[in-house]
């Protein structure tokens, strides 16, 4: 049997860092591929609290006037669209006047201000993990990294 | 359209820290690379050293595999630290067992043979022997040699003596033998000439001249006719000539006896009185013996050829031995050598690829260079040392053949005291040869032992691990930090949540609003906001809603339900955004719906 020299046993080990070099130095194109799952668990979150009837900072919307709970439907009004790097959620028709409480009372399905500080954490842990796995297994399995981002609270 | 949106933007953060990281990386592996091609080299000098046997080569082998197992752990070790669940604590701790296997690579080479476990071993034994007391022992041996010294330079002087005299007595009496014999010839009988000597004795003893030269005038003299008191007196006036004073100076007169006096002619006289009284000395006999004898060493005598057999039957082998000894010697010295620069060059290079690795000078601090360059010395001189002694052992071993070989020869010369003089020469030369070797080992022993003491293989590569740990430590403290700083900038890849505050005036105000929301939070995307802003269909005014045709019902009195129906067209629009603006168009009724209930109308809003 031929011995096995000192490069055969370090070959694996040379290609192992090539590869952590190589997706080290691709690490800025995950913001893209992040975008796609940080808008779906965005938008989970949005229709959760909307379908809770609950702004998303978790304050309850107000009744109708006859005690129902208003916007029945308003989870699935509640749009996605994802740009590169850009993550949009909108809504439309009726639901735009409650949201800003245009002659009727405010029932906001999207954050007035800032994220919400539970929904910034999560998608920044997701990221890391993300990154994580971006620098370990590659590009192409942290694309699914995303989902696990798991917003916590209510 | 009415629309209202939130945006957020991924902002990449981390394109600094992963250029820092990708770089040490790189810087990383280039040294790595840098010490695998120098494990590759010297493992193919290793291979190479096939001179000394195969038996080396295995050992090397082993070395060399032994060798790339501890660079396996090393790199498992460097390879943890890229991981981000690993520590720098942890790989201090799988650090020990790669230091254990550098102390089993010691102990390996030690306990194998040829060159580099022969050096090992001799370090071992020399400092065992210099740090167990026997010291003691060396000196008693130096003194008995010191005794020995003495005793063979006096045997050896009176042997000289004895030899220079037995020579002379000898060279006088073949002199005299052979100029009996020309006397002989000459006059024709013993009788005459022993006549004939005693005239040129008597005339040398009066003349300033050599007794040679007054033989040869006698001899001439002698053939001209000349006899008796008339050959003397003609001798005489003739040897006067010869020394330049004339034929007429007379016997016994003061120019004679001055012509006597000058140094140079005393001198003459003095060695041939000497040669008178050594002239007495039987040699004859002694020379017919040594005739018989050397008859013996004749090869065409039966003695001759049985000598000739015995000499190429001792000798040869002896010569043949030698001739294989030298280039033993020569490779095992070589061999050697080499074995003790394959460890300097282990040394420096770790240590280079240490500073190579991870920089600075504190990592080195365990790998004492002079400790590591003092030892090689040490090696070089003790086999430096070594080669001379086996040299000077193997010349004594020839002499000693020499000797006996002589010896044997005595065997034939018993009677003559010359053969045993030689014999005894040849002894004390080689004797004196050995112990100059023995007494030059014994210094260098003592030198190196006390100066190997105190080095301890074992404990230099445990400081070289130790120094290999820390530099590993080192270098995974700086590149977790860097992977954490990575790590920190990932989680701030959020650049802003765009919130959509509630305008006080919704229709006039939501476009602008959001396009100012857009341009905040998004940044390369400007086309597509452009295209969105451009969709935006701007919400109808309640005027146009009365120019379609509204209609108003009231239905009842005092509050009752109010009837509002509103007419649509759209013309000249696509399906889709027919229906988008009737879509519209419907939530602005329930908006209206629930804005008049608030002012206390009950009023139904229908879009028809």
């Amino acid at each position: 049997m031929a011995r096995k020299g000192v490069g055969d046993t370090y070959g694996a080990g040379a290609a192992e860092i090539d590869r952590w070099i190589e997706n080290i130095r691709s690490l800025p194109e995950m913001v893209n591929a992040a975008a796609p799952a940080v808008g779906e668990m965005l938008l989970a979150e949005f229709q959760r609290t909307a379908n809770a009837g609950t702004t998303p900072e978790g304050e309850p919307w107000p009744p109708t006037k006859k005690g129902n709970k208003p916007l029945a439907g308003a989870a699935a009004a509640l749009q996605l669209v994802v740009s590169g790097n850009v993550i949009i959620i909108k809504i439309t028709d009726h639901h735009v006047f409650h949201q800003f409480a245009a002659g009727v009372p405010a029932r906001r399905m999207l954050p007035s201000g800032g994220l919400p500080d539970r929904l910034g954490n999560a998608i920044r842990l997701g990221m890391v993990d993300m990154g994580v796995e971006w620098m370990t297994r590659g590009g192409s399995h942290a694309k699914s990294g995303g989902a696990k981002m798991k917003p916590g609270g209510g | 359209m009415a629309e209202a949106r939130f945006a957020a933007v991924l902002e990449d953060q981390t394109s600094g820290a992963a250029s820092s990281v990708t770089a040490s990386m790189q810087r990383m592996k280039a040294a790595i690379t840098g010490d695998l091609e120098q494990i590759k080299a010297l493992q193919t000098a290793m291979r190479n050293l096939k001179g000394p046997g195969a038996q080396n080569t295995a050992q090397f082998s082993q070395m060399s595999d032994q060798l790339t197992a501890l660079k396996a752990k090393v790199q498992s070790n460097t390879s943890e630290f890229l991981r981000l669940g690993g520590s720098a604590g942890d790989l201090v701790g799988k650090a020990g067992p790669a230091a254990d296997s550098l102390k089993a690579i010691m102990g390996a080479a030690k306990g194998v043979g040829g060159p580099m476990g022969g050096l090992f071993e001799k370090f071992e034994l020399l400092k065992n022997a210099f740090t167990g007391g026997a010291g003691a022992a060396a000196g008693w041996a130096a003194a008995v040699v010191a005794v020995v010294v003495v005793v063979a330079a006096a045997v050896t002087a009176i042997a000289s003596l004895v030899y220079q005299m037995a020579e002379y007595a000898l060279t006088v009496g073949s002199a005299a033998i052979k100029t009996q014999a020309v006397m002989e010839a000459l006059t024709g009988s013993a009788g005459a000439a022993a006549g004939l000597q005693g005239s040129i004795a008597r005339v040398a003893g009066q003349v300033p001249i050599a007794a040679d030269q007054v033989g040869k005038l006698a001899q001439d003299l002698y053939k001209a006719g000349k006899r008796g008191a008339e050959l003397e007196d003609a001798l005489f006036s003739a040897s006067m000539a010869a020394a330049g004073l004339g034929k007429n100076v007379k016997k016994g007169s003061e120019l004679a006896k001055k012509a006597m006096l000058p140094l140079d002619v005393q001198t003459i006289k003095f060695k041939e009185h000497i040669a008178t009284i050594f002239s007495g000395v039987k040699v004859q006999p002694f020379l017919e013996g040594l005739q018989d004898v050397i008859g013996l060493f004749d090869d065409s005598t039966s003695s001759g050829k049985a000598l000739k057999a015995i000499v190429e039957t001792m000798l040869n082998p002896l010569f043949d031995g030698a001739s294989a000894v030298f280039p033993y010697v020569k490779m095992g010295f070589r061999g050697m050598v080499v074995g003790a620069l394959l460890v300097a060059i282990a040394v420096l290079r770790i240590k280079n690829v240490l500073r190579d690795t991870f920089g600075g000078s504190d990592i080195l601090s365990g790998i004492d260079g002079m400790q590591a360059a003092f030892y090689v010395g040490v090696a070089a001189a003790i086999l430096f040392g070594v080669g001379l002694a086996a040299l000077a052992i193997v010349i004594g071993i020839l002499a000693a053949a020499l000797a006996v070989c002589a010896f044997a020869m005595l065997l034939f010369m018993a009677p003559f005291i010359i053969g045993a003089i030689i014999v005894g020469a040849v002894f004390v030369a080689a004797i004196l040869l050995v112990i100059a070797a023995v007494m030059t080992l014994i210094d260098i022993w003592n030198w190196a032992g006390a100066a190997i003491a105190s080095v301890d293989m074992g404990e230099i590569g445990s400081n070289m691990m130790s120094s290999l740990a820390n530099a590993i430590s080192s270098g995974a403290s700086w590149v977790l930090d860097a992977l954490t700083s990575l790590a920190s900038r990932m989680g701030s890849t959020i650049k802003s949540a765009l919130g959509i505050a509630s305008p006080s005036k919704l229709f006039a105000s939501m476009g602008e609003f959001t396009a100012l929301g857009m341009a905040v939070g998004i940044e390369s995307e400007t086309p597509a906001v452009a295209g969105a802003l451009e969709s935006m269909v701007t919400p109808p005014a309640m005027q146009e809603m009365a120019v379609a045709g509204a209609s108003v019902a009231q239905g009842g009195s005092g509050g009752g339900k109010v009837s509002i129906t509103i007419p649509f067209t759209y013309a000249g629009a696509s399906k889709a955004e027919e229906s988008q603006q009737r879509g519209l168009l419907a939530g602005f009724c329930e908006v209206l719906e629930v804005a008049l209930e608030e002012a206390g109308i009950d009023a139904s809003l229908a879009v028809v």
